[in-house]
């Protein structure tokens, strides 16, 4: 699954504009323990997670998370966009809560 | 060697994480593969936030080369009192803004220990804790670190076929040059040291220079002290330890005792009903591991007193005097943060021996070795087979708790040493006072033991199956008599390296030269 289908398809928000790389997902994480997101990131995982603090710029820093989306249309510090511009990760927001948006994007991976 | 310090303040969510940085970009400078890179990070960052969430500041040392990344986190804080509670997964005494950023979920620990190599924990409540790990950035690291520390000087050997028949693996193949070792199969357990009539097998610190004296602190064993005949006392060992430069000793027979009674108090405390094997020679843990993968549950989750001290001494030099090529192996390669050496015991006990000639009395104060906790104690190779053999088969589970030495008589009658080991343990124990020294307490084992794969013909399992199948087709064209003449020790396990590729069944003087070879294998498959 290429990542523009999470803007064209479901409406998701990208917030930072990145050249675009045409990343292959493969596999999606949802989950708000910090160790749980270590251990499952991967080049190829979109990670969905309610966190937006400091920590999630560790987790992009140091991980090399191709993309993360955060929930109910909320933003995140403005350290976590510097680090996605600089380390070219995709942030995007959903406008839904965390039960839809894995909901849709199960559906969106099954499809592609 | 490429270092990285970092401190690490308490409290400081944000800045935690910068030594990890730095360390994931020297490995991707260095080439090491993205997964490995993975587990690197993973392990150190969350050895940073466990220091900015539970402690009050803390040091992170990490040095790189290209075997391994070894990381070092040292830090003042409440410490653990319970390290087995803190391994398991979920656990969590963190507080609550740490969870409000995702963390303290009590995944720290465990997420550490399943991203690395090596990892060991030493916490002192109300002091600090200190992690060491380690994570391989090659494949056969792990293999090296491992292997083996028994020397052949194969040019001794008189093919007296001895060891060939003694080696309670099948480890030795006896070939035109001399013995060798199948590595894979060995434990280290020193039977070949101890029949060997010709000193062809020795443990690889002997031709280590000896280090400077005064240099660190010495780690010697107790039979040391029963080497220097009746008239010579502990203490008079001890002094002149010192005069040669030796000002701090620690001996493991303190350490086994301390982890006698940590085990019996485990034992008591719940947590074991029935069979439980106290971890003390790591010989007996390598045969566990090897020959008896189903008695690993069984075994007490604590180092053997030689990794503990190891893992304890992490700064400053440290030199040990391993008892055996066992311990030898366990303290070749500490890692490059931790500095150490080895000394044979042979060569200590030689610049001891001019200095204790005639009977004398030691000043200094006397230590001697509180006596253990009452268990079941099996010392020699032949009876801990035995007895791991009916353990397997549920025949032992009174023993509760059982501690098993590859040596007769435990340390002591490992075959560095010359007088009879009943001998040198009276000596040794005989003696005042006791030692605590928080040094020798046992660490908690914190990787479990793994299976062995040496007895593995192929990874594979449809083309073991095939290979198994090959060996008895070979071994029926083998008269069965085990003689050992083809430098195998058996007609099974020349069959096994025929197929394996190691030897041809043509080294079997029977099978070429005599017409009674049909009646050998009617033989063998009548057994
Ligand atoms: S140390 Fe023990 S296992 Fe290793 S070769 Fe010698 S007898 Fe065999
Ligand atoms: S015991 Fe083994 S190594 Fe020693 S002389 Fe005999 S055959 Fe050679």
């Amino acid at each position: 699954m290429k990542l523009d289908l999470l803007r064209d398809k479901l409406g998701f928000r990208p917030l930072v504009i990145l050249e675009d790389r045409t990343i292959d997902i493969c596999s999606v994480y949802a989950g708000d323990r910090m160790s749980d997101l270590l251990a499952a990131a991967s080049g190829s995982t979109l990670l969905v997670t309610h966190l937006t603090n400091h920590g999630i710029v560790r987790l992009i820093d140091l991980m090399d998370v191709p993309a993360l989306c955060f929930l109910n249309g909320v933003h995140p510090d403005q350290d976590v966009l510097y680090s996605a511009k600089e380390n070219e990760t995709f942030l995007f927001t959903s406008p839904y809560d965390m039960y839809e948006t894995c909901g849709r994007l199960f559906q969106l991976l099954n499809q592609h | 060697m490429h270092a990285i310090v970092a401190e690490i303040e308490g409290g400081d969510y944000q800045g935690a994480g910068k030594g990890s940085k730095d360390i994931k970009e020297i490995l991707r400078k260095v080439g090491v593969d993205a997964n490995t890179i993975r587990r690197a990070i993973i392990a150190v960052y969350e050895g940073e936030m466990n220091v900015a969430i539970h402690a009050y500041n803390g040091v992170l040392r990490a040095a790189i080369t290209p075997d391994a990344l070894e990381v070092i986190i040292t830090d003042t804080g409440p410490g653990i009192p319970d390290i087995e509670q803190a391994m398991r997964e979920g656990f969590s005494t963190a507080p609550p803004e740490a969870r409000e950023l995702g963390f303290g979920a009590g995944m720290g620990l465990p997420n550490i220990r399943r991203n690395t190599d090596r990892f060991s924990l030493d916490s002192t409540p109300g002091k600090g804790t200190t992690l060491h790990f380690s994570v391989f950035l090659e494949p056969g690291v792990l293999e090296r670190v491992n292997a083996s520390a028994i020397t052949i000087k194969q040019e001794k050997c008189i093919k007296c076929l001895r060891c060939l028949n003694a080696c309670p693996t099948q480890a030795i193949r006896i070939r035109a040059e001399g013995p060798e070792i199948l590595r894979h199969l060995c434990i280290d357990c020193t039977v070949c040291m101890d029949v060997c009539p010709q000193g062809v097998f020795d443990m690889d610190c002997a031709d280590d220079p000896p280090p400077a004296p005064g240099s660190g602190i010495l780690i010697a064993p107790d039979a040391l002290f029963g080497q220097f005949g009746p008239a010579i006392p502990r203490s008079a060992v001890r002094e002149q330890l010192q005069e040669l430069g030796w000002h701090e000793h620690l001996y493991i027979q303190h350490a086994e005792t301390a982890l006698f009674q940590a085990a019996s108090d485990f034992a008591l405390n719940e947590k074991t009903a029935g069979l439980g094997f106290i971890p003390v020679c790591p010989a007996v843990l390598n045969l566990i591991q090897l020959r008896y993968p189903s008695l690993i549950p069984y075994v007490l989750p604590f180092l053997s007193p030689m990794e503990s001290i190891r893992d304890r001494l992490l700064t400053g030099l440290a030199v040990f005097v391993p008892s055996c090529p066992a311990q030898s192996a366990l303290v070749r390669d500490c890692g490059i943060l931790s500095p150490s050496t080895r000394l044979h015991p042979r060569n200590l006990a030689k610049s001891l021996l001019p200095r204790l000639q005639w009977s004398r009395t030691g000043t200094v104060s006397d230590d001697t070795v509180s006596e253990p906790p009452p268990c079941l104690i099996i010392t020699g190779m032949r009876r801990v087979c035995q007895f791991l053999d009916k353990a397997e088969r549920g025949l032992t589970e009174d023993c509760v708790l059982t501690a098993l030495y590859a040596c007769e008589n435990g340390c002591y009658g490992s075959p560095v040493w010359e007088t009879p080991p009943a001998v040198a343990m009276f000596r040794a124990k005989s003696g005042g006072g006791i030692i605590r020294d928080e040094r020798l307490g046992p660490l908690y084992r914190i990787k479990p033991l793994v299976p062995r794969a040496g007895v593995r013909l192929d990874t594979d399992m449809v083309k073991a199956m095939k290979k198994l199948r090959e060996i008895d087709r070979s071994c029926k064209q083998l008269p069965g008599r085990d003689c050992g003449v083809c430098g195998a020790p058996t007609c099974m396990t020349l069959a096994e390296d025929a197929v394996m590729g190691r030897a041809v069944l043509d080294a079997c003087i029977f099978r070429n030269n005599s017409p009674g070879h049909e009646s050998g294998a009617a033989k063998e498959t009548d057994r």
